[in-house]
């Protein structure tokens, strides 16, 4: 009698299996993220205006030396950048201060904690409408604001002129700090748990040590958060990059084109100028940007041994 | 003791951090308009009334934008059908993947999880046209399934990496004891594994829920009319009324956070713990 | 009630070697222990006989059944895994019950048997709780009742006992023995504890590296290791292993001797001769600390030349025994003496080996070569 061996049968099967568990959300993704993006570069390489339809026609990276040569681009991209990198590190910071605080052990520490979802919770476009409230002519911050210039200027003897969300400058910070705040929760979820993993021994040994409470947070915290700070930035830049609904509640792009982000710009590309070809050069280049940013920061985690495959 | 007092002031600064915007949001919708003009931070006189423009409570539709606050609950129940559309496709197509993942070897395991890191990565705006698009060639524009879509395919990655995270965590040995104990694999799998993962199911279930409930991109591009457009959209559109008072506009703001604000509360430990082990775990 | 047949069972994981080319046969009934380190391919082969592995190659058989193929849910067999692995989310008394369910035991047969097993184990009143409220010990006993509760035919035990602390280990090791001796099942047990292997086996078999080493009662592994790994592995503490040289010595016509650095120790006649090509070869001496004797305390029958001249290196009081280690020509030897010596760091002494009771193994591959060939 011969004897079929299972483990032959097995083999085959035993790839099969785990590939067709992963088809359905394969499918997903290729039928609406990967063959769009394919169609956007696609659309990106053609002239493609909504506003003349009969003139659609392949013309090459022409909409790419477009916008690279316009100087709307490169201020959008600028303010992104200053969006993101501003959004990066006040997100960690605050964060990482808060998850710290968590950390300790004290009475009401529950409260806190519940607290802390509040802004994860609220919708991107209704934390653009509640800002505009808080920054707005009769807003409470903006109140705050002003009186607080004011206390600069007799302070210091400046004349700082405060004109609210009129202001470029004010707007765009204003729209980071919307940004950031939202964020928070979610990066500090990562921080807290990052640093209950941390082994208490640790601390001990460092106490035993002679470590001061500083010397405990640089040597023995930040390093084992590496991994969470890398996590946090990821999905921060990415954030940073796509911000759209809370700059279309809270300041339209505006004033001017002070808060442009690149986002922004792309849908006023396609939707405002109906410049279909345009708009997808764009978000290819947003989607390079970002893309370029996690693999750096990808190989940042392997390096460090970090990610298991 | 100086310590103590020190981490209490610490912890009441990030209180108010994570509050006050919010509190101030929900004490402004109680206002009459006058307050909000005085920069009040208490209602002095509590009222209903911008709530009860959006419930017609007493159904003066001269109001300023009663048209659109009229549209509110049908736009609530938009959103919990994609809402929940969403969250079931994200638990089912995430909950195997993920499975697949943590569980069986197999070739091309790390292909797939850098194929769903870099879906995750490709930003809406990069892919509204063609999506815009490719719904308007299928007719599903203004339809719910046209958002669903949408909302799925940029949570699911999140969703598969968080649960293929958690599934780790739960030890090999308790499947095995189940087909040992009687169990086939599906059995295993249905009586033992997802009780056992119930806790991060849920968390996922709640976070891809409350994503597609404050989506606002892909929900503006799709939905046209009331019979598919979500609150977040109607949210907008009634803040670009003119002259909409913002005492209602904070009404509605509050309206539209109510349940994911809620969901938030209930489920706290679960998304904390959820989120949080298996992205750094 | 089964008798497990393993025909050349092998194990790849990859380019790894887990399981190689096993053969054996558990008796029905039998106790039997798969003893050796981590990574030695003891799990593996349990795990095959489970079916939760599927061999790369060769056949298990249970009685005259070939099970190879046979998921492991129709396979008559119980198992107690090293982390318990509880259901967390039923309760004790449904944790017990759930095979009996799967196997569609009905209700009012299910609640009687959950009982009968709960009482053998002693842990009638922890049925309605969660594994979780339970301590370690506790868990071990839902475990263990979760597996006889089905009355299986072969029950496989995985390193059952080693997350347990010492004290328990010793209570739940009692209390195997006691329910092997009541339950008519074959158990199949994995562990790297060697005093478990000896104190609950019928048989031992001891592996390295996917194979088989030794298969044994107890006493013939612990008295006739077949390599210097199976005597170092088996016995607390490990033998003691010198290598020498073997020598006829001229004097005496036709003694032998093993000699090496700092000793000479006699060997019997009957011992050499079961050797080919003797003189000169190189060996590993064995000689268990029970087995060497001392100055002070032993009285060296006439003739018995010490082995060496020793002195003193550690002293460790075990209470009931006393061990020494002493340093023999740059090597040290662990030496079991009564407690009231007085032997202490730094003092000089004579070694005596009982000649009847060493063991010789090949200097070069490490098997010995007392075995009958």
């Amino acid at each position: 009698m011969t004897v079929l061996n299972p483990s032959h049968l097995m083999s085959r099967t035993r790839d099969a299996l785990p590939l067709l568990l992963n088809l359905p959300a394969v499918i997903l993704l290729l039928a609406f993220i990967a063959y769009p993006i394919g169609i956007s570069f696609w659309m990106s390489l053609h002239r493609y205006n909504l506003r003349r339809p009969d003139q659609v026609y392949f013309h090459g990276l022409d909409n790419y030396a477009t916008i690279l040569a316009s100087s709307e681009f490169w201020n959008a991209l600028w303010i992104s950048l200053y969006f993101t990198f501003m959004a990066v590190l006040l997100v960690i910071v605050i964060a990482m201060a808060i998850a710290l605080l968590l950390h300790e052990s004290f009475r009401g520490r529950g409260v806190v904690r519940a607290l802390l979802l509040i802004p994860w919770a609220i919708p991107g476009v209704v934390n653009g409408l509640m800002w505009v409230g808080l920054l707005g002519d009769y807003g409470a911050f903006n109140a705050m604001l002003a009186d607080s210039v004011a206390v600069v200027n007799y302070l210091f003897g400046l004349d700082i002129v405060y004109t609210g969300m009129a202001s470029p400058f004010v707007a765009l910070n204003a729209a980071i700090g919307a940004h950031v705040w939202r964020s928070v929760p979610f990066a500090c979820i990562i921080f807290l748990a990052a640093i209950q993993a941390i082994p208490t021994e640790q601390y001990r040994a460092a106490r035993v040590d002679g470590a001061t409470s500083w010397n405990r947070f640089r040597f023995i915290t930040l390093p084992w958060l590496y991994h969470a700070v890398l996590v946090v930035a990821i999905f921060e830049t990415m954030n940073g990059f796509r911000a759209f609904d809370l700059i279309y509640a809270l300041t339209g792009g505006g004033p001017g084109d002070a808060t442009h982000v690149i986002a922004w710009q792309t849908y006023k590309e396609a939707f405002a100028r109906l410049d279909f070809g345009g708009a997808n050069a764009y978000s290819y280049l947003i989607t390079v940007i970002t893309m370029t940013l996690a693999v750096i920061y990808i190989r940042l985690l392997y390096r460090r041994g970090l990610v298991q495959g | 003791m100086w310590r103590r007092a020190s981490l209490y002031i610490y912890a009441l600064v990030a209180v108010v951090y994570l509050t006050l915007p919010f509190a101030w949001v929900t004490a402004v919708s109680f206002m009459p308009e006058r307050e909000v003009t005085q920069q009040r931070w208490w209602p002095e006189e509590p009222t209903m009334g911008n709530y009860n423009l959006y419930f017609q409570v007493d159904g003066r539709s001269a109001d300023v934008g009663a048209a659109i606050a009229r549209q509110f609950p049908r736009a609530i129940v938009n959103s919990l059908i994609i809402g929940t559309a969403v969250m079931l496709l994200n638990l089912t197509c995430g909950s195997l993947a993920a499975y697949a993942l943590a569980r069986l070897p197999f070739r091309g395991n790390l292909l797939l999880l850098l194929f769903y890191l870099g879906s995750r990565s490709v930003p809406g705006v990069a892919i509204m046209i063609p999506m815009y698009l490719l719904m308007r060639s299928y007719g599903l524009l203004d339809t719910h399934l046209s958002v669903i879509l949408s909302h799925t395919t940029f949570t699911l990655p999140f969703t598969i990496w968080i649960l293929k995270g958690y599934f780790q965590t739960v030890p090999l040995d308790l499947e095995r004891a189940a087909r040992v104990d009687g169990c086939t694999p599906l059995g295993a799998l249905v009586r033992v594994f997802l009780p056992v993962t119930t806790p991060g199911l849920v968390a996922v279930g709640i976070f891809a829920f409350i994503a597609s409930w404050g989506e606002f991109l892909f929900a503006l591009l799709f939905t046209t009319t009331i019979a598919s457009r979500p609150v977040t959209v109607l949210a907008s559109d009634f803040a670009q009324e003119l002259q909409v008072p913002f005492t209602v506009i904070a009404a509605g703001g509050v309206l539209v956070i109510l349940l994911p604000l809620v969901l938030s509360f209930l489920f706290q430990r679960l998304i904390i713990q959820g989120i949080g082990g298996s992205v750094t775990g | 009630m089964a008798r497990v047949r393993l025909k050349n069972l092998t194990k790849h994981f990859g380019d790894v070697v887990a399981v190689d080319n096993v053969t054996l046969d558990i008796a029905d009934r039998e106790f039997l222990t798969l003893l050796g380190p981590s990574g030695c391919g003891k799990t593996t082969l349990l795990n095959m006989i489970a079916g939760l592995e599927s061999p790369t190659a060769g056949e298990v058989w249970f009685d005259d059944w070939n099970v190879t193929a046979v998921p492991p849910e129709r396979r008559d067999i119980a198992m107690v895994f090293q982390t318990y692995a509880l259901y967390p989310h039923m309760s004790v008394f449904d944790n017990v019950a759930f095979g009996l369910k799967m196997r569609g035991v009905p209700t009012e047969d299910r609640k009687r048997l959950v009982l009968e097993a709960a009482k053998t184990m002693e842990i009638e009143l922890l049925l309605d709780r969660k594994p979780r409220a339970l301590s370690g010990g506790q868990r071990q006993r839902v475990a263990l009742a979760r597996a006889i509760v089905r009355d299986p035919g072969v029950f496989l035990l995985d390193e059952p006992l080693s997350n347990l602390d010492a004290q328990l280990r010793v209570v739940m090791r009692t209390e195997l023995k006691r329910l092997h001796g009541d339950l008519e099942m074959t158990f199949v047990y994995v562990t790297h504890d060697q005093a478990e292997s000896l104190i609950l086996s019928d048989r031992i078999v001891v592996m390295k590296d996917g194979e088989i080493q030794q298969i044994g009662t107890p006493e013939s592994i612990y008295d006739n290791p077949a390599n210097t790994f199976v005597a170092g592995f088996v016995g607390s503490p490990p033998i003691n292993l010198l290598k020498g040289v073997l020598q006829q010595q001229e004097s005496a016509a036709g003694a032998w001797r093993v000699v090496g650095d700092g000793f000479a120790c006699n060997v019997s006649q009957s011992m050499v001769e079961r050797i080919e090509d003797p003189l000169g070869r190189e060996v590993f001496l064995g000689a268990r600390a029970e087995d060497i004797g001392i100055e002070s305390e032993t009285n060296p029958e006439p003739g018995n030349t010490p082995v060496a001249r020793a002195s003193v290196v550690v002293r460790e009081p075990m209470g009931s025994d006393l061990y020494l280690t002493v340093d023999v020509g740059g090597s040290n030897v662990k030496v079991r003496t009564r407690p009231d010596s007085r032997m202490d760091r730094g003092d000089g002494l004579d070694v005596f080996f009982d000649s009847e009771k060493i063991h010789l193994f090949d200097g070069q591959t490490g098997v010995s070569l007392m075995l009958d060939r």
